[in-house]
């Protein structure tokens, strides 16, 4: 959690020398695709059984000093209701809530999206009539002052 | 504002102004932001009443082209949607230049915007010694600003880094899953 010190600190600071647009980025992927040699986190996901679970994972990175960032969704995991509010700094295990400080550095956060169904799929997509593959997309959007970045994966869903 | 200090930014933001890119098809000005009613009347030289949504790729690598196409573009200022004057259609996201999307009255101050960017389905790449198709379905690119950042240069630029942005799919094709900055 980010303390009430800290925070009129950054934000004096950030009064002062505002941050720049190009600093902050994000990353995200929509499960892990894994072979013989191993898994790896992946943009497109593909789902070919049901029940299954799309594991979402989401970084943001600052190349600013003293960034403030604010961090949503506003696609598929939006509208699932997914918790965006507790993120990792760095590798700590200790969850902090947003906005986030980020000085040179990452935070990440991961979250779970169970899919029932190529029909919740469907329906999800706002395509109930579709009969191929599905393609759900999900955006996180972080932000700090002066600056916003996008960064989008997939889920993929066969009937 | 006052009208003396709108000048003195405006003079500023020209010449600022200069350092724009945009697209070989782009027969825009650069421009400078005054809202609507708020005008200089020091004879500023070119006084932009139309906001630009720019669009650029970064990050290009190897590619020669990265061909897509803008089949639309929505505005909305405050929940109401606006005219929005199309320009650059087809775009190359490898090229050096920048595009310019669309235009639209600047919004007045105190505004919330609201802006989407769809691609059309098929687009296509090419490297030195490859080429292929871009799947470019997917959720449009979307994102909200304050009247004030968008008046602050009278443009807002869509930074797509097409290095992390073309992953390669099931079928083969580089689908565009924008990893993008938005600058005011």
């Amino acid at each position: 959690m980010i303390s009430g010190w800290k925070l009129a600190v950054v934000s004096a600071l950030a009064a002062a020398a505002p941050v720049r647009a190009e600093g902050l980025s994000c990353e995200t992927t929509s499960g892990l695709g894994c072979t013989a040699s191993g898994c790896e986190p992946e943009r497109i996901h593909e789902l070919r059984r049901y029940p299954d679970t799309a594991h979402f994972q989401f970084i943001v990175r600052s190349t600013e000093y003293g960034t403030i960032v604010t961090a949503a969704h506003d696609a598929l995991l939006q509208r699932a209701g997914a918790d965006l509010s507790n993120w990792h700094l760095r590798s700590q295990s200790a969850a902090w809530e947003l906005p986030l400080l980020l000085d040179y550095g990452w935070a990440y956060t991961v979250a779970e999206f169970p899919i029932s169904s190529y029909e919740q799929c469907k329906a999800l997509a706002g395509v109930p009539n579709a009969q191929g593959p599905v393609l759900l997309d999900d955006r996180l959007v972080v932000e700090s002052e002066g600056a916003q970045a996008q960064c989008t994966s997939r889920v993929v869903c066969y009937p | 504002m006052k009208p003396r200090v709108v000048c003195r930014v405006a003079t500023l933001l020209l010449a600022a102004g200069a350092g724009w890119r945009c697209g070989p098809t782009s027969s825009v000005a650069p421009i400078v932001a005054v809202p609507p009613g708020q005008q200089g009347g020091v004879s500023p030289p070119q006084v932009a009443t139309q906001a630009q949504i720019r669009i650029l790729g970064v990050g290009t690598h190897d590619f020669r082209s990265v061909n897509v196409a803008i089949q639309g573009v929505t505005v909305e200022v405050n929940g109401a949607a606006v005219e929005v004057q199309p320009a650059d259609r087809r775009i190359d996201l490898a090229s050096a230049s920048g595009w310019v999307a669309g235009q639209f009255a600047l919004p007045a101050a105190g505004s919330k915007v609201h802006v989407t960017l769809t691609f059309a389905p098929d687009g296509s790449w090419a490297r030195a010694s490859s080429s292929g198709a871009i799947d470019a379905r997917g959720i449009p690119i979307a994102f909200d600003a304050t009247a004030e950042k968008i008046l602050a240069h009278g443009s807002v630029e869509v930074r797509i880094d097409l290095g992390s942005s073309l992953v390669l799919d099931g079928g083969g094709r580089l689908a565009l899953l924008p990893n993008l900055g938005i600058r005011f």
